[in-house]
């Protein structure tokens, strides 16, 4: 009984972090739904789910494989990606990085590879080829590396490449974020229903492999059609807009079929990722594991540098998902919150009437 | 007036506002409780709710609002925290921009000076009742609010209530982190002190409105404020202060129309704003970042201090001012500000109606 109180005192602290961002400030009118099926699929705080899978998964020098990438203009331009993903995809990888000293290896179209790399470096972490990020690791001067390579679209040769990377590398965990995930008859498709297989790198090829291996995997989305939704395909058939297929069943609608471990469900796809990055900073109790509103800034602005565009208005620019910079920036002020940056949460605890509660708690576990 | 609220409005932004303001940030473990039972009892977002009575307010009505919580009495009586005044001022400026309300604030006399400048910060200028009640008038083009001394005596309360309602048009009566009696005629802390002699009473003037139909409105955050007695004072049994041996607990006997519990007190004013905003499809209702730190600021020149540290910074109820700007920021743009107009495919087009 007691450990039943105490596992769910650590489960409110945590459901915090899916609490706020899953607030639905664009008035998608999809959030919701996704995450209480998610939340029941799995019964706990999601961004805790996800970021224990991860801590557990890796430690220092193991590689964590993260796809990431929405090309999402095809009809103009293959070059043209959008600025919901990147961001999420680099926050998660210096958290993982700094937290557990995790290679963070991000799969992109070979068309934003540079776009991509600048992201990362705004993020803190710089990028070289794979083998020279393991070497870095080993080495004396410090640096913090990081590493972003093509994932291809022709489905075997993405097939290749992951049997290849999980010959070579030490993966410890999988992630994708804003990544497309292939429906039932192996179609891609987009929130409103159009097919967009054919732009897009094969992450799917990735994730099964690592799945094959055993090797802990994690989708993080926010409209029902990425990687990670497939862990809630059942639930969402019929009832999230556009499932259901031509045929009259969700095996060509816009939910993948492939599940993975862990599911994190967000407002905004890179709040997602944010928010397992807060819960890892938590669980490691390390403040710094969290990005700071300054580091998010210089993200969104090298993303628009760079020439993603938000998906939602069209524009180049330091927005994601229609919401403008500053609404970024006060979400990741009010995670910080939870590793006690701007909060003074010791003047609560140390009022004397609670200090002898939870002394008397103490005693009661330790009955 | 009737025919708009025939079709089921679209809730999502008062959903929204709510949440926002309840996550418990400072872990003080009150709000998911409080949240959840008003919630439970009331049925639809708070928020919605409270701004919807507000709402009903007509040009050049009185809104009072009273605020103010003495709390550090055994040092100091003028000793008072910045929780309560700034989202006080917050709504004075929301019922004078969004309603043409005259805004009347009640606070203890020695919180009068403090209360002043916070309103000066936010765009109200103060004035005598009379020649704020002129400001009312669109062509006055004057931005403005009056205060009223509090009297912590229970009759001269009671008779300043009385003469009030008597002699003005009072649309509606808000109390945000205002300490209300228990049944035992006590007014506590959160954690179950009695503070009675040093508190501003306010009881007889809800009591006097509701008698009257004039809508009142409790914010609070520790379950000891006015409001927090709602739902036949369901949160005597659901929070720990709550219990009777505590002084007869902490819980108000006196209810309000309507509730809005709030990690933070302030927020609970600054939802409240952005619902009005919402509802009235006007974001400048809502304050903005810049004002919010002007108010804090001016909090601590007047010597506020943050109730939870004791300081008087800039910080309040133990979260740092760029907290405070955070949730404005964000409310701000849930109030329709900082957002671009989106097309969504799951959205219905209502929305976009719903923004002029």
């Amino acid at each position: 009984m007691p450990s039943d109180t105490a596992s769910s005192a650590v489960e409110r602290r945590f459901e915090r972090i899916d609490r706020l961002v899953t607030i639905d400030f664009p008035r998608r009118g999809v959030i919701g739904l996704l995450y209480e099926a998610a939340r029941e699929e799995l019964g706990r705080p999601l961004c805790l789910h996800a970021a224990e899978m991860l801590k557990n998964g890796l430690s220092a020098g193991r590689v964590v494989l993260i796809a990431t990438g929405w090309l999402d203009r095809p009809h103009v331009s293959l070059s043209i990606a959008e600025t919901d993903g990147p961001p999420g995809a680099a926050v998660l990888a210096r958290a993982l990085h700094v937290g557990l000293g995790a290679i963070p290896v991000v799969l992109v179209e070979e068309e934003i590879l540079g776009p991509m790399t600048s992201v990362m470096h705004a993020a803190g972490l710089r990028c070289v080829a794979p083998d020279e990020a393991l070497m870095a690791a080993g080495g004396s001067g410090a640096l913090h590396p990081a590493s972003v390579i093509a994932l291809p679209k022709e489905r075997r040769e993405a097939e290749r490449l992951a049997v290849n990377l999980l010959d070579r590398l030490d993966v410890g965990a999988f992630v994708a974020i804003e990544k497309g995930g292939e429906n039932r008859r192996g179609r891609i498709r987009t929130s409103r229903g159009a097919d967009t297989t054919d732009a897009l790198g094969k992450a799917d090829a990735v994730l099964e492999a690592c799945r094959a291996r055993g090797v802990p995997t994690l989708g993080i989305g926010d409209g029902g059609n990425e990687i990670g939704m497939g862990l809630i395909h059942e639930r969402l058939a019929g009832r999230l807009r556009n499932s259901i297929g031509s045929d009259g069943t969700s095996d060509d609608g816009v939910v993948p079929v492939n599940r993975t471990d862990a599911l994190v469900a967000a407002t905004v796809s890179n709040w997602g990722a944010y928010g397992v990055a807060a819960a890892l900073a938590m669980l490691l109790d390390r403040p710094g594991v969290l990005h700071t509103v300054e580091t998010e800034q210089r993200i969104l602005e090298a993303c628009a540098a760079a020439g993603f565009i938000d998906g939602v208005t069209g524009y180049v620019g330091p927005s994601a998902d229609g919401l403008s910079l500053d609404v970024h920036l006060n979400l990741v002020r009010l995670l910080r919150t939870f590793v006690n940056d701007g909060v003074n949460t010791a003047a609560w605890r140390n009022y004397p009437d609670r200090l002898e509660k939870l002394a008397a708690e103490r005693g009661k576990d330790a009955r | 007036m009737l025919a708009e609220r025939q079709d089921t409005p679209d809730l999502s932004l008062y959903e929204c506002i709510d949440r926002l303001l309840s996550i418990d940030f400072p872990e003080r473990e009150v709000i998911d409780i409080a949240y959840r039972a008003f919630r439970e009892y009331y049925g639809l977002p708070l928020t919605y709710l409270a701004a919807r009575a507000l709402a009903s307010v007509e040009r050049g009505q009185l809104v009072l609002i009273a605020t103010g919580f003495v709390n550090r009495p055994k040092v100091d009586t003028i000793i008072a925290e910045s929780d309560g005044p700034v989202g006080a001022a917050v709504l004075a400026r929301a019922v004078h921009v969004g309603l043409g309300a005259v805004p009347v604030l009640l606070v203890e006399e020695q919180i009068i000076p403090a209360m002043i400048r916070i309103l000066h910060s936010c765009g109200l200028r103060v004035l005598d009742l009379p020649n704020a009640k002129k400001c009312a008038d669109p062509s006055v083009t004057m931005d403005a609010a009056a205060i009223l001394a509090s009297p912590t005596d229970w009759s001269a309360a009671e008779e300043q209530a009385r003469t009030l309602l008597h002699q003005e048009s009072v649309g509606a009566f808000i109390a945000i982190e205002k300490g209300a009696s228990n049944p035992q005629g006590e007014i506590l802390f959160s954690r179950g002190r009695i503070c009675t002699p040093t508190v501003g009473k306010i009881d007889p003037l809800v009591r006097l409105c509701r008698e009257r139909g004039i809508p009142t409105i409790g914010i609070g955050d520790g379950g000891n404020e006015m409001g927090m007695g709602n739902a036949g004072g369901i949160l005597r049994t659901l929070l720990e202060y709550g219990d009777p041996k505590y002084n007869g607990g902490i819980v108000p006997a006196q209810e309000t129309d309507y509730v809005i519990p709030a990690t933070v007190s302030n927020w609970g004013g600054y939802g409240l704003a952005a619902a009005l905003a919402g509802l009235l499809r006007n974001p400048s209702i809502m304050h903005d970042e810049a004002t919010e730190r002007r108010m804090l600021a001016a909090s601590s020149f007047e010597g506020l201090i943050d109730g939870v540290t004791g300081t008087t910074g800039t910080s309040s109820d133990g979260l740092s001012e760029d907290v405070h700007a955070a949730i404005v920021g964000l409310l701000r743009t849930l109030a329709g500000d900082g957002l671009d107009d989106i097309d969504w495919p799951g959205r219905d087009a209502s929305r976009s109606g719903d923004r002029s």
